[in-house]
């Protein structure tokens, strides 16, 4: 589904974010992407809905190489894929049912079915009695719950969150992490970037560990650092 | 940010209206002078009103002469009777010593020495007079004040473009964040932009209207004071504005288009 051969990037400046990753990702799973801050996580997942271009390597998402692609097809990538992010960037001045609803806007989708489809996704994350309530008014749980539901709502097999949590208490967090589960059990890949170890741990999900721009085979001694077993949890 | 636009666009185009309609009416009160300039060709003592006629036909054809007019003797003695009438006692003249002449019109007073020229080597006249000095100091000066209007025109088209544009460009950067997120979640760019742009024409159209309820009455009160103190100038009114009018619409909304589609498209990455 998802795969990195040698990927790498660097900034316009010359600093290398990351240096020739390796990993894969195959449909139906839920892997994190961990490291420490700085690592790169976020710049891998950027990729993969091409927000960022690599610098050298191939990334291919359901068959595509996003590398490659010309910016005027990017639209027409990211709405095949979710994706949550860590400040939420919800349309302000806006209820939760239109910032759900401007995923299927950006489509075409007839009013009649997105209704439909909104209310479902709504149902997911449980925030169906607040589709008319402007999203300032919610909390951050709320807000990060209305962002899935925008991510999930055109049906698309992959979610990517980069730090979903990052905003939020820990009940708050496990409650979105829970909704990240139901989701991957109903058949998408989900792909989580995070540095809290506790999520990690308690859900025994596979890991894919980046470490100051490469992956987990070359900085074994990070992840220790980290205090990671490297018997249950690392990516191969 | 809606108030931020509409009043830049009201208060240029206001401006830039302001600017339009002296330039308009400058050239207006130009072509009236020039109109009323003419060269007097003085017709030799032995030239019949048939010869003068028939020159007279003939110069009426030739370009950039607008029109021509044959002034018999006793005419021309009528008028200097008319224009010195009270200061010169001309009762005491028997023979007319005035000669006949032709009075030419010209449609462009830069034309007036070359038509004098080829009227001054035809057989039937005498002499041509048309006041070269003053008709030069006219040419010049009104060619220097027209390009100098010109010119300021031409500064404050730019200078309303500009800030116009700097007006909504601030406007889309204050929704940055917004067209970013439309992108991420597969908005294409033309779907981001249109919006913008339909806001942007919006805030032109209207502010340029607003522009205009107020230059009407302005400009209204501002011909009534000069047509008192000046009756004679033909100062632009009525109709003769719709044109000016109707620029001044396509301009408030084109640039207002202009402004969002570039502002906009400083965001887009695709």
């Amino acid at each position: 589904m998802i795969e990195f051969r040698s990927v790498g990037f660097s900034y316009p400046n010359g600093v290398r974010a990351l240096s020739a990753i390796n990993a894969t990702i195959q449909k139906g799973e839920f892997v994190f992407i961990a490291g420490p801050t700085g690592s790169g996580k976020s710049t891998a997942l950027k990729m993969i809905y091409r927000e960022l271009k690599p610098t050298f390597g191939e990334i291919w998402v359901n068959g595509l190489n996003v590398g490659t692609i010309p910016p005027k097809r990017i639209p027409y990538l990211r709405r095949t894929l979710g994706v949550v992010f860590e400040d939420f960037k919800l349309l302000h001045g806006r209820t939760v049912f239109q910032n759900v609803a401007y995923a299927l806007e950006v489509v075409g989708t007839d009013r009649h079915e997105i209704e439909r489809q909104v209310g479902r996704a709504l149902q997911l994350v449980a925030l169906g009695h607040k589709a008319d309530q402007n999203v300032e008014h919610l909390s951050g749980g709320e807000q990060q719950r209305t962002s899935i539901a925008r991510a999930i709502v055109n049906g698309s097999n992959l979610l990517i969150a980069d730090e979903p949590t990052g905003h939020l208490d820990a009940e708050t967090g496990w409650e979105i992490m829970q909704i990240f589960e139901q989701i991957n059990k109903e058949g998408a890949t989900v792909v989580v970037a995070t540095h809290n170890i506790d999520w990690i741990e308690r859900l025994q999900k596979r890991v894919i560990f980046i470490y100051e721009g490469e992956t987990i085979e070359k900085y074994i001694k990070g992840a220790n650092r980290l205090g990671l077993s490297n018997s249950s949890v690392l990516s191969p | 940010m809606l108030v931020a636009s509409v009043t830049t666009v009201t208060i240029l185009v206001f401006l830039l209206g302001l600017f339009l309609l002296f330039f308009m009416n400058f050239q207006r009160i130009r072509s009236a002078i020039a109109s009323e300039l003419e060269i007097h060709a003085y017709l030799k003592q032995q030239t019949t009103d048939d010869q003068a006629l028939t020159l007279k036909h003939h110069l009426a054809s030739l370009t950039h002469i607008r029109s021509v007019r044959y002034v018999t003797r006793d005419e021309a003695l009528s008028e200097l009777r008319k224009d010195t009438k009270g200061e010169i006692d001309l009762s005491g003249i028997i023979n007319n010593p005035l000669p006949a002449y032709l009075s030419i019109q010209v449609d462009n007073p830069e034309s007036i020495p070359a038509v004098a020229s080829a009227i001054q080597s035809m057989k039937e006249v005498e002499q041509v007079n048309y006041f070269q000095k003053i008709i030069d100091q006219f040419v010049s000066l009104f060619k220097t004040a027209e390009r100098l209007f010109l010119g300021l025109v031409i500064l404050m088209l730019l200078c309303t473009l500009m800030i116009i544009h700097n007006t909504i460009r601030l406007c889309v950067f204050s929704r940055k964040k917004e067209i970013e997120i439309m992108q991420l979640v597969g908005a294409t760019s033309s779907f981001v932009r249109w919006p913008f742009i339909l806001e942007g024409a919006f805030y032109g159209l209207l502010g340029a209207t607003l522009a205009l309820i107020f230059l009407a009455p302005c400009y209204h009160a501002l011909v009534s004071e000069m047509s008192i103190i000046f009756p004679i100038l033909p100062l632009a009114k009525g109709h003769e504005l719709f044109p000016l009018m109707l620029w001044l619409l396509v301009i408030g909304t084109s640039v207002g288009c202009s402004g969002s589609y570039l502002s906009v498209n400083r965001y887009l990455h695709c």
